[in-house]
């Protein structure tokens, strides 16, 4: 599903955010990316999402050759990938509803579809009563869902998460982690970058350690065996 | 949904990417339904468009009444031209030449005169006034008659009115015709109506060019005040913008909402103009009408017809696009998530 092929990203300036990082993550894999801050994570997320290019090497993210990918094509990329940033991002003029309807909305879901698919993703993350509040009324916690949800209402077959738990206190973390691990579950790749060692610990799953750019350590998880996993809905 | 099943059959294929099935769902079945929600895309943000607008009444007030002050002048200056030029159309028919003759010719050799010119090849028409008769003339028109009474005789000359034959076409032919005439013994000063008409048209034309010249920079205010408010209003939803670009909204869908806005501010400005306009030519035609009336003349300024007002609005609304197309080009591509 993603391949990085000895990968260096450095900014106009001489700093090297990644160098030479190589790895692959197969189809409904849930993998953890970790590192201090600093260490290259949102960078190898950025690249992931053609937010960056990078100064050196190969990417395929499911099946696409991401070097070749021309800036006009960029969006219809990313509605391959969700994404759940650590802010959230939430547009705060807009309800719930509307704000986990913008992805459909961009894809021209018909508006029936658009319903039935946002109610189905609030469900999901248990905020199906809160579609018509306003986001800034909602908790923490609940504004992190009402991203998860907008980041899975187009079914990606991928998922990013940058600190997606950032903000949050340990109950709501493990609850958020079990969201993700229940689509990984389904076949959803999700790649996680957090520094809450506590949290990633108890979940058991393989584990990418980036260090000053540098992929040190890569933890033994018998990789799964479709690994050449492609851009498919599920 | 014909999206899923094509997705299984790509899967058990085991070839086509699924990047590629989007494009191949694109040209198929699934175009109908796509071109629909388009439009119905479309419909929502051209809404959403105007909401917002009201949301700051005031502001948006202000800019159409900017708008329209800058249309409305020159779209004024092309319909007064428009008049005037129907005005001018009239007038180019007289190509009329007055012969005025000395005062010692009589009444019968004033008509002898005449006739021997009804003769000439290049002349159409020929009508001989004689004094009293332009003294009667003269009569007529109010205020002249007690002046007239003052004087002890008539001091008006004789004079015969010429019009040129049609095949005379040129200025030059008929100013030709003039000179052959004004060498005659019996004729004491021409007077050549052509002179005026090209002394106006020459004075339209200027008009018309300092219009246009002026019309120009004003039309380009315009874009510019839309450009501007849009920009702002990109700076405003910065924010959004990238999260929608995140998601993978397409340059055109992030360009939308901004396009129809500049197109609603380009509408509102054309019709706040039109109600400016349709003011002052009414205060105008409260002292056009007595004026031409006083000339025998039914002239009033006509103002704006339901063809030139729809093309007002197009026009105005154009260079809402106009506008904001020129700050969504320079302003949305630096914002990248």
């Amino acid at each position: 599903m993603i391949c990085f092929d000895g990968v260096d990203k450095h900014y106009p300036g001489g700093h090297e955010a990644l160098s030479d990082v190589s790895f692959e993550i197969g189809r409904g894999e849930m993998v953890f990316l970790t590192g201090h801050s600093g260490a290259g994570k949102s960078t190898l997320l950025k690249l992931m999402m053609l937010m960056e290019r990078p100064s050196a090497g190969r990417i395929v993210v499911g099946g696409q050759e991401l070097t070749t990918i021309h800036r006009r094509k960029i969006p219809y990329y990313r509605r391959h990938i969700g994404v759940v940033f650590q802010d959230h991002q939430l547009l705060f003029d807009r309800t719930v509803f509307d704000n986990v309807a913008l992805p459909l909305e961009i894809c021209g879901t018909p508006p029936l579809e658009i319903g039935r698919r946002v109610r189905a993703a609030l469900d999901k993350v248990g905020l199906l009563k809160k579609e018509r509040a306003l986001p800034i009324h909602l908790s923490g916690g609940e504004q992190q869902r009402v991203g998860i949800a907008r980041a899975v209402v187009n079914k990606p077959p991928l998922l990013l998460a940058d600190e997606p738990t950032g903000n949050l206190d340990p109950k709501l973390s493990a609850d958020i982690m079990r969201l993700f691990q229940q689509f990984s579950q389904v076949g959803v790749t999700v790649l996680v970058a957090s520094h809450d060692f506590a949290l990633i610990s108890h979940m058991n799953k393989r584990l990418l350690t980036l260090a000053d750019g540098r992929l040190v350590s890569e933890s033994a998880v018998p990789r799964p065996i479709n690994s050449g996993g492609r851009f498919e809905r599920t | 949904m014909s999206e899923h099943s094509a997705s299984r059959n790509t899967e058990r294929a085991g070839a086509k990417s699924a990047v590629k099935k989007d494009a191949q769902g694109a040209t198929s079945a699934s175009q109908a339904p796509l071109l629909k929600s388009y439009f119905l895309n479309h419909r929502k943000v051209a809404k959403q468009s105007v909401v917002r607008l009201f949301r700051h009444p005031v502001a948006t007030l202000m800019n159409w009444l900017v708008i329209g002050i800058a249309i409305s002048f020159p779209a004024a200056s092309l319909l007064l031209l428009v008049d005037l030029d129907d005005v001018a159309a009239n007038v180019k028919d007289g190509n009329q030449i007055t012969l005025f003759l000395k005062p010692q010719i009589s009444t019968a050799g004033g008509e002898k005169l005449t006739l021997s010119l009804s003769q000439h090849s290049s002349i159409e028409k020929v009508t001989f006034i004689d004094k009293d008769q332009a003294l009667l003339q003269l009569k007529d028109i109010a205020g002249f008659d007690e002046a007239l009474a003052l004087l002890d005789e008539n001091p008006l000359p004789a004079t015969i009115l010429v019009t040129p034959s049609a095949s005379l076409v040129s200025a030059e032919q008929i100013s030709k015709l003039g000179q052959e005439l004004g060498a005659m013994s019996e004729v004491d000063r021409l007077q050549m109506d052509l002179e005026w008409v090209k002394r106006l048209f020459a004075i339209m034309d200027l008009v018309s060019r300092i219009v246009v010249v002026v019309g120009f920079l004003f039309i380009l205010a315009v874009m510019l005040v839309i450009s501007n408010t849009i920009r702002l209003a990109i700076e405003n939803r910065r924010k959004e913008i990238t999260v929608v670009k995140l998601v993978g909204g397409t340059d055109s869908f992030v360009r939308r909402p901004f396009l129809y806005m500049g197109l609603w501010f380009g509408a509102g400005g054309a019709l706040i103009a039109a109600v400016l306009i349709e003011l002052g030519f009414g205060w105008l035609n409260q002292s056009v009408v007595p004026l031409a009336s006083s000339y025998g003349s039914t002239f009033r300024l006509s103002g704006l017809g339901v063809l030139s007002l729809l093309a007002l609005l197009g026009i105005g609304m154009s260079l809402g696009w106009l506008g904001a197309r020129l700050a969504v080009r320079r302003h949305l591509q630096g914002i990248e998530p």
